[in-house]
C-alpha cells in the first residue's frame, strides 16, 4: 500500500480538511478525561448532601447547581460519565459478538444465509426501544439487564452489515486460493475473512457506542435501568422532572452531558468512515 | 406488478407467525405468571397451583399457543390483570392516539427534514452546508426525551405558548393542534435530521449522473433540473428510510407519550411493564409488530412502485 495514503500525515491532512472530526474528537477527549479521573476533578462527592444547600442555582460554589438533596450537579454529571462510557461499550460488544458471528455465518455459508437472515428480519419488525423493554421485562429492571437490553436492540441491523461485507470478500481471489490450497472453512474464516471484514465492523461499533448510550439513557429515564442514587445521566433527567419549574439547571446540564457525548461519537465515527472510504478522502 | 405485489403479500404470512411465536415465547420467559400475579399476598400454593390449571397455564406450550392464536384471529386477546378489561379494548383507543401522533410527527419531519436536505446538497461546502451537516448529527445525538423536557421548559412553563401535557381535543381544533405541537417537535428533530443528512447525500450522488448534465445543457431552468430531474431520483432511498422512520417514531413515541402524558399505546406499555401485567404487555407489543411488519410491507410495494428494478429480483 501507499505510505502516503496511510500514513500519520494523511492523517493530519485529514483531520485539517474535515474539521468535524477534529471537533468531535475534542468532545471524546473532554468526556473521556471526566470517566478517567472524574473522582480527582470534583470538589464535592456524587451522593455528598450538602445541609442547607437544596436546589441552588448554578453559582460559584456550584457551578452547575445543586440537585433536591443538596448533591452537586456537576459532581454527579463527572461521575456519571463513567457510567455512561463503560455501560454503552459494553452494550456495544454484547451486540458485536452474535452479530458477527451470526452475520459471518450467514454470508459465508449459502445455506444458513436464509434461515439467519429471516429471523433477523422478525427480530427488526419490532422496533428496537420495544424489544429493549420485552427483554427488561423477563430479565428485571437493573442497570446490567439494560445493557443486555440495548445489547440486543442492536443485533439485527449490523448482522446485516457484516453479512454484506463478508458476501464480498468471500469472492475475492485470495479466499479462492487459499481453499485451493485446502485451507479449511475455520482457517479461511478467521485468517483471510475476518481481517478483511473489520473496517466496516469497527466504523458501525463507534457509531453504535454513542446510540448504545442514547438508548441507555432513555430505558433509565424510563425507570428500567440503573436505580438511585447513581448518579447515570438518564436517571437524572428523570428525577428532575419533578422540579422542572424551579429548577431548570437540573434538566438541562445532565441532557447536555448525553448530546456531548454521543455527538462526539458521531463524529468521529462518520469521520472514520469517511477516512476509510478512499472515495470519499480522495475528493 | 401484481406478481410483486402477491409475492410480497405471501412473503407476510410466516414473518407475522414467526413474530407471534416470538411474542408468545418471550412471555413465557418472564418469571411468574398471571396466576401467582392474582394470587398475590394472599391463597396458598395449592390455591395458585388451582388457578394455573383452570387459566390452562400447565398445558402444553403448543396447546397453549394454539389457544393464543385462535384467541388472537378472533381479535380477543385475554384480559389485562391489573384493570379486568380486555386487552383488545385497553389497546384500540390507545393505539389511535400514537398512530396520530406517529402520524403527525412523519408528516412535520419530511417537510422540514427533506428540505433541508435539498439545500444543503445545492449549496454544498458552504457555510450553510457545514452548519446544516453539524446540526443534522447533533439531532441524530440528541435524547428525545431531553428535548422534549427542554421544549416543554421553554415553551409551555416559561412562555406559556403551548401546552405541556395531555391531548387536548380532536387533532382538527386548536385545542388539539396546540396539544400535539411539543410532542411532535421533539419526537420528529432526530428523524428529520435523520432524513436531511439521507436526502442530501442522496442528491449529491444524482446531481453527478449524466442526465443532470444533459439536462442543464439543453438549457433548463436550474430550478426544473433540481426538482424534476434530480429529486425524483433522489428520493428513492430517502422513502425507504422514511418507512423505517415510521416504526422509529412509534417505537419513540413510547417515550415520549410518557413526557408529555400522552394518552397513547407507548405510554399503556410501559405502566404495563411497571406493574407487570403480562397480557397486557403482550398485547400491546404484538399490536406494535404487526403496524411494524405492515409498514415494512407498504415501504417495499412503494418501493416497487418507484423503481422498477425491484420488482425483478
Amino acid at each position: 500500500m501507499n505510505p502516503e495514503v496511510n500514513g500519520y500525515r494523511s492523517v493530519l491532512r485529514f483531520l485539517r480538511r474535515n474539521r468535524t472530526v477534529t471537533l468531535g474528537i475534542l468532545l471524546l477527549g473532554i468526556v473521556l478525561f471526566m470517566a478517567a479521573f472524574g473522582g480527582l476533578l470534583t470538589p464535592y462527592s456524587y451522593r455528598q448532601q450538602i445541609q442547607g444547600s437544596r436546589l441552588l442555582p448554578p453559582g460559584v460554589t456550584h457551578l452547575l447547581g445543586t440537585d433536591q438533596f443538596g448533591r452537586d450537579v456537576l459532581s454527579r454529571i463527572i461521575a456519571g460519565a463513567r457510567i455512561s462510557l463503560f455501560s454503552g461499550f459494553l452494550a456495544t460488544v454484547v451486540s458485536t459478538l452474535p452479530r458477527v458471528l451470526l452475520g459471518t455465518l450467514a454470508g459465508y455459508y449459502s445455506r444458513l444465509d436464509d434461515p439467519i437472515m429471516r429471523l433477523m428480519d422478525i427480530l427488526m419488525t419490532f422496533p428496537g426501544i420495544l424489544l429493549a423493554l420485552v427483554v427488561v421485562t423477563i430479565l428485571g429492571t437493573d442497570l446490567h439487564n439494560a445493557v443486555i437490553a440495548v445489547g440486543i436492540w442492536g443485533i439485527p441491523t449490523f448482522a446485516r452489515v457484516t453479512r454484506g461485507a463478508v458476501l464480498s470478500v468471500r469472492e475475492q481471489g485470495y479466499v479462492e486460493s487459499a481453499r485451493a490450497t485446502g485451507g479449511n472453512d475455520l482457517h479461511i474464516i478467521t485468517k483471510h475473512i475476518m481481517p478483511n471484514c473489520l473496517a466496516p465492523i469497527l466504523v458501525l461499533m463507534s457509531m453504535r457506542v454513542g446510540q448504545s448510550i442514547l438508548s441507555l439513557a432513555a430505558l433509565t429515564f424510563l425507570g428500567l435501568g440503573a436505580a438511585p442514587p447513581t448518579p447515570a445521566w438518564g436517571l437524572m433527567l428523570s428525577e428532575a422532572r419533578a422540579y422542572m419549574r424551579e429548577a431548570w439547571w437540573m434538566t438541562t446540564f445532565p441532557g447536555v452531558a448525553i448530546l456531548i457525548t454521543v455527538w462526539g461519537f458521531n463524529l468521529v465515527g462518520d469521520g472514520l468512515r469517511d477516512y476509510l472510504d478512499p472515495y470519499v478522502r480522495s475528493n | 406488478m401484481t406478481r410483486f405485489i402477491i409475492r410480497r403479500t405471501l412473503l407476510i404470512v410466516p414473518i407475522v407467525i414467526g413474530v407471534t411465536i416470538l411474542v408468545f415465547l418471550m412471555f413465557h420467559l418472564i418469571p411468574g405468571d398471571p396466576a401467582e400475579y392474582l394470587m398475590r399476598g394472599f391463597g396458598t400454593r395449592d390455591q395458585i397451583e388451582q388457578l394455573r390449571e383452570s387459566m390452562g397455564l400447565n398445558d402444553p406450550l403448543p396447546v397453549q399457543y394454539w389457544r393464543f392464536i385462535s384467541g388472537l384471529a378472533r381479535g380477543d386477546l385475554g384480559r389485562a390483570l391489573t384493570t379486568n378489561r380486555p386487552v383488545v379494548d385497553e389497546v384500540r383507543y390507545r393505539f389511535l392516539h400514537t398512530i396520530e401522533l406517529a402520524g403527525v410527527t412523519l408528516v412535520f419531519a419530511v417537510i422540514i427534514g427533506v428540505n433541508l436536505g435539498i439545500v444543503s446538497a445545492t449549496k454544498r461546502h458552504t457555510i450553510f452546508d457545514d452548519i446544516s451537516r453539524l446540526v443534522a448529527l447533533a439531532g441524530v445525538s440528541l435524547p428525545s426525551f431531553w428535548l422534549g423536557l427542554m421544549l416543554m421548559y421553554v415553551f409551555a412553563y416559561q412562555l406559556g405558548w403551548f401546552p405541556a401535557l395531555g391531548r387536548g381535543g380532536y387533532l382538527w381544533t386548536l385545542n388539539g393542534l396546540r396539544h400535539i405541537f411539543l410532542p411532535a417537535l421533539s419526537l420528529g428533530a432526530i428523524s428529520a435530521a435523520v432524513l436531511a443528512r439521507l436526502t442530501r447525500s442522496s442528491m449529491l450522488d444524482v446531481l453527478n449522473e449524466d442526465y443532470i448534465r444533459t439536462a442543464r445543457s439543453k438549457g433548463l431552468k436550474e430550478r426544473n433540473v433540481l426538482y424534476k430531474h434530480a429529486l425524483r431520483n433522489a428520493l428513492i432511498p430517502v422513502v425507504t428510510v422514511i418507512g423505517m422512520q415510521a416504526g422509529v417514531l412509534l417505537g419513540g413515541a413510547i417515550v415520549t407519550e410518557t413526557i408529555f402524558a400522552w394518552p397513547g399505546l407507548g405510554r399503556l406499555t410501559l405502566d404495563g411493564i411497571l406493574k407487570r401485567d403480562l397480557p397486557l404487555i403482550q398485547g400491546a407489543v404484538l399490536i406494535f409488530a404487526f403496524t411494524f411488519v405492515f409498514l415494512n410491507f407498504v415501504v417495499d410495494l412503494i418501493y416497487g412502485y418507484i423503481d422498477p428494478r425491484i420488482r425483478y429480483d
